[in-house]
């Protein structure tokens, strides 16, 4: 295939701009997806996506699109995710692509995503294509958001299309700018392969499926590829593009964008960013691979059912060549057992992450409560970075204690920057910068512990800007901090799991909060349950569940005994859903309850 | 195992359904002759060369006490002729007093009833209307005296407790009212507030339940009223003076047989245990065809049979035999001990001559102290944690 016909780009956007609606009415315009199959966000395929209407994955689709000219394009369009937490995804499909659609709502403007993943495509050399989405919407601006992708992200907004994803408006304009602006992929088609793996997935008939790039060269099947990072060869089984649906082909050209199947069953013998040629006539300058992630977040992941360790461990395994933004490692817990100790990019990634092993592998799992990576310096001058409170030694032994600041960007309406500067002087936080946008959108920067933002920051900006405001954040650097441990017991018995760092002036407040919020998520039982916040050994705070008082079927009626057994299954069934620790039975959310302070605030 | 099975038939009709009900009934003054030919059609099947000895026998319902006497009497003579009735026969009949004359209990006597389970659920009649049901205080208080004057002698009444809009104090007073009577047994049932009935609609409409601590409260004081009257809290929700507990029912928490006769009956009988259907409609239909009317069998593994044991020998006073639990648990005699203070040192259960059973306390736990001791495998997780 002609290299010039090709066109490889990504739908970036901020949150909720409408990227996949848009990626809708392009499936509908090259007719990829008939009237009938269409649905609402047709590449958001995973029911958590659906559920909570996000992207989460980043999606690849491969278009015929013939022009008004007649000729016929090859297009590859990869929608992306918007939310911070899944920035990953969209630079590794940036790396796939040449050119990129920024999408913009008309009625909320340049937000604080939209800045971030511009930068990220024009640090990469993409083109960019501005669209300005949602016209039909009575509050749409048009006008003031292209003096904003002007003013903020210094892009020429003269020729951006005016667009409704909803109502079928601009789409043709679209589709002929991408034709004509954004370039073909470059690429020597006789040079040795050399494609890069930007995803890949776990099929339990196939194997490790990849998502690959061809940058030279051409692949097919039956050829014998080698994987750089490993050194293994293995033949390729199958190649194929999604139409959306899969369609297996003879042979990927370069420029082209498309699956690969070799018969690998071990997921650790792949890595994303990994350069994949021939194991006969390898390239010469393997893709770079790409930035390593860094996880913000960490937290315990536990099988509510011990037994399901090894089944845990599998899943871990399989689901991160899905999402290769987390991070595990091995962890036990006197409380929860055999765990493991795993790195997110936020909370909201954290959450995905436990739902998709919950759904995807079936596993019942305890996420404890979120920290950020602490660092201490020991008595005897060594440096350790800390990542569990649990881990944390004897107050004694720490010479100073240090943690993690981020530089955090809000975009508001200047209506709410009252409330905005409100939240950030709450949480330790001190202003660096603070411009205007436009005439009524104010950006704001702060510096601020990461532990003040991970778990409901953003929640909490939303709320007290009607929705308005947008973040984005960078971890900065690491600055001596007076943190101390609260620990939590349990009928006495500190419980490792319920621990965590919290900084001093905060510290009794949020112990006693944990205390009651853990009073309130465990069910009255057969025995009373004391729950205690301590600060070394120093008890701050005591909450009782009483005792339960009833629970008994008072009839059983003409012998009907199987009421009174199918009642105490499904008691029984309860029960596994909560883990014993010592004989108190705490429900799988009261371990993260713990943090939820803010609402007492 | 006690000598003979039980027998239950289920009469599924109520003259106006009480708002809490839940069991298979339908509305119907009048009982037509057919039901009473297809109870006998079904007890039938049971016919064998060697009759099945018969202890007790138990109307339950519904409202067993709508069947004239003539039906009353057809049922029980053919019932005797299909069955060996034992000479000590406990022939219980559930009756609601707005239903009962003096003739009609002369009647009953006379056919072989010897023993009268009355429902009288409450006596407060702020109460009444809350349970929807559709008798006052004046009336049941008239229907008293004349039970009391028929021959009966071994007559208990249902009261049920923890009601919206009751109190201590009402329950109270109707229970000290009610034991000026000479009952030998009582039945005092936790209102539990089942889906799709019309109080569980009220409730949700705003109706304010009693709350359970509460209900725990009125529990242990009618349970220590009934004792001070010499009455035994033999199981759970039942009281008897001595001798005069129910041996129909007792046959189900003994894990002892009972063949169930009548529109959703349950029987329990050589291992297997099978329930009709909860519809004249589909009860019929099979019995036309001349089949049993099962909706459900299973056959009883001995693993069941034995954590039955547990589950319903701990609703008895009388408890369980502590070898068979430690035995059933695979418990060392070590654990079992451990576990069991557990359960002693928070006063709910009693260790005592080799038996276990529940404490007041307990009784009103029996749920929760019973998936304690069964779910074991839970449990032993504690091996991580000690
Ligand atoms: N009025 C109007 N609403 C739109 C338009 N395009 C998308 N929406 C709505 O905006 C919301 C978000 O749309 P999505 O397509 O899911 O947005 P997205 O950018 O893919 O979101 P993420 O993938 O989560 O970042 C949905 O409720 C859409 O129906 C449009 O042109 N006009
Ligand atoms: S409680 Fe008794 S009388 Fe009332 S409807 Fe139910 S079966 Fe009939
Ligand atoms: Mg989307």
């Amino acid at each position: 295939m002609d290299l010039s016909k090709i066109r490889n780009f990504c739908i970036i956007a901020h949150i909720d701009h409408g990227k996949t609606t848009l990626s809708d009415r392009i499936l509908e315009a090259t007719k990829a997806v008939s009237p009938r199959e269409m649905q609402e966000q047709f590449l958001d395929g995973m029911d958590l996506e659906r559920e909570r209407g996000i992207t989460i994955k980043a999606h690849t689709v491969s278009l015929r699109y013939v022009d008004e000219k007649g000729d016929e394009y090859l297009l590859n369009l990869i929608d992306t995710p918007g939310h911070v937490d899944f920035n990953y995804e969209v630079s590794r499909a940036l790396a796939a692509c040449e050119g990129a659609l920024l999408v913009v709502d008309a009625s909320q403007g340049v937000e604080a995503q939209t800045l971030a993943n511009a930068y990220l495509a024009v640090d990469l050399g993409l083109e960019l294509v501005p669209v300005i989405n949602k016209i039909d919407l009575a509050s749409a601006q048009p006008e003031r958001v292209k003096d904003e992708i002007e003013n903020v992200i210094g892009l020429d907004a003269s020729d951006a299309i005016l667009a409704s994803a909803k109502e079928n408006i601009g789409i043709e304009e679209i589709l002929r700018a991408i034709v004509e602006k954004l370039p073909p992929p470059k690429g020597n088609a006789d040079a040795p392969l050399k494609a890069m793996i930007f995803d890949s997935w776990y099929d339990s008939f196939r194997g490790v499926i990849t998502l690959i790039r061809i940058i030279d060269g051409s692949v097919s099947v039956g050829d014998k590829i080698k994987f750089l990072a490993t050194g293994k060869e293995r033949n390729v089984e199958a190649l194929g593009i999604f139409t959306p649906s899969p369609q297996q082909i003879k042979s990927l050209q370069t420029g082209q964008v498309g699956f690969l199947i070799a018969g690998v069953k071990d997921p650790k013998e792949i890595m994303i960013g990994d350069t994949i040629t021939l194991g006969s006539n390898p390239c010469e300058n393997p893709f770079p691979g790409f930035r390593k992630v860094k996880p913000m977040v960490f937290a315990g992941l536990y099988p509510v059912d011990p037994n399901e360790y090894p089944k845990l461990r599998d899943a871990l395994e399989k689901l991160s060549l899905n999402d290769s933004s987390f991070i595990y490692e091995p962890e036990t817990s006197e409380a929860l057992g055999f765990g493991f100790r795993c790195g997110f990019l936020g909370f909201l990634h954290m959450e995905i992450v436990q739902e998709r092993l919950e759904r995807e592998f079936s596993l019942d799992l305890i996420t404890t409560a979120p920290n950020v990576v602490y660092k201490i310096k020991t008595n005897k001058g060594e440096m350790v970075d800390i990542i569990s409170p649990s881990k944390l030694p004897e107050p004694h032994l720490i010479e100073e204690f240090y943690e993690p600041y981020a530089n955090v960007t809000v975009f508001t309406k200047s209506e709410f920057v009252g409330n905005v500067l409100k939240l950030f002087e709450e949480r330790r936080g001190k202003q660096l910068n603070f411009n205007y946008a436009s005439k009524d959108t104010v950006i704001i920067q702060y510096e601020i512990p990461l532990s003040e933002i991970i778990v409901d920051f953003y929640d909490k900006l939303k709320t007290v800007s009607s929705g308005y405001a947008s973040m984005d954040y960078t971890i900065k650097d690491y600055k001596e901090s007076d943190l101390v441990k609260v620990d939590v017991l349990v009928n006495g018995k500190p419980v490792d799991a319920l621990s965590f760092i919290s900084h001093k002036s905060q510290a009794e407040r949020r112990g006693r909060v944990a205390a009651s919020k853990l009073k309130e998520g465990i069910p009255r039982q057969l025995f009373e349950v004391v729950i205690q916040a301590a600060i070394n050994s120093r008890i701050i705070a005591r909450t009782v569940v009483k005792p339960l008082r009833k629970n008994v079927l008072a009839k059983c009626y003409g012998g009907d005994i199987t009421r009174k057994r199918k009642l105490l299954e499904k008691q029984k069934e309860g029960k596994k859903r909560m883990k014993m620790v010592g004989d108190v039975s705490i429900p799988q959310e009261a371990f993260l309850s713990v943090l939820r302070v803010d609402e007492d605030r | 195992m006690a000598e003979g099975c039980g027998l239950y038939i289920h009469i599924p009709f109520c003259k106006t359904p009480c708002g809490y009900c839940d069991f298979y009934k339908v509305k119907g003054e009048r009982i037509d002759d057919e039901f009473v030919n297809l109870l006998l059609r079904e007890a039938s099947l049971y016919r064998e060369d060697e009759k099945i000895k018969v202890v007790t026998l138990y109307f339950g319902g519904g409202t067993p006490s709508l069947l004239s006497p003539f039906q009353l009497e057809k049922i029980f003579s053919g019932l005797n002729e299909i069955f060996d009735f034992s000479d000590d026969l406990e022939s219980t009949l559930e009756a609601n007093p707005e239903t009962l004359s003096s003739e009609k209990l002369d009647d009953f006597k006379r056919i072989g009833i010897n023993r009268l389970s009355i429902g009288i659920q409450s006596l407060d009649d702020e109460v009444l209307k809350t349970l929807q049901r559709d008798v006052q205080r004046k009336e049941i208080l008239e229907k008293l005296q004349i039970i009391f004057n028929s021959e009966f002698k071994n007559i208990s009444f249902d009261l049920i407790i923890g009601s919206p809009n009751s109190s201590i104090k009402s329950v109270l007073k109707d229970l000290s009212l009610l034991t000026n009577f000479p009952f030998v047994h009582a039945s005092l049932y936790i209102l539990d507030i089942h889906r799709g009935t019309r109080l569980f609609e009220e409730i949700k409409n705003g109706l304010k339940p009693t709350d359970d601590d509460e209900i725990a409260e009125i529990y242990e004081n009618c349970s220590t009223f009934l004792e001070e009257k010499n009455f035994i809290h033999y199981e759970i929700s039942n009281f008897a003076r001595r001798g005069f507990e129910c041996k129909h029912n007792l046959k189900y928490w003994k894990e002892e047989e009972y063949i169930g006769i009548g529109p959703s009956s349950h029987s329990f009988f050589r291992n297997y245990r099978t329930k009709n259907p909860s519809s004249l409609k589909k009860w019929k239909n099979e019995l036309e065809k001349g089949n049993f009317p099962f909706e459900e069998v299973s056959k009883e593994s001995d693993k069941k049979r034995e954590e039955n044991k547990i589950i319903f020998g701990l609703r008895l006073k009388e408890g369980i035999d502590s070898d068979f639990l430690r035995r059933y648990l695979e418990e060392s005699e070590r654990d079992f001990d451990s576990l069991l203070s557990k359960l002693t040192e928070g006063a709910l259960v009693n260790v005592e001559d080799k038996r276990v059973s529940l404490t007041l306390k307990g009784y009103l736990l029996s749920n929760e102290i019973i998936t304690f001791l069964l779910s074991r495998d839970f449990l032993s997780e504690r091996e991580f944690d000690d």
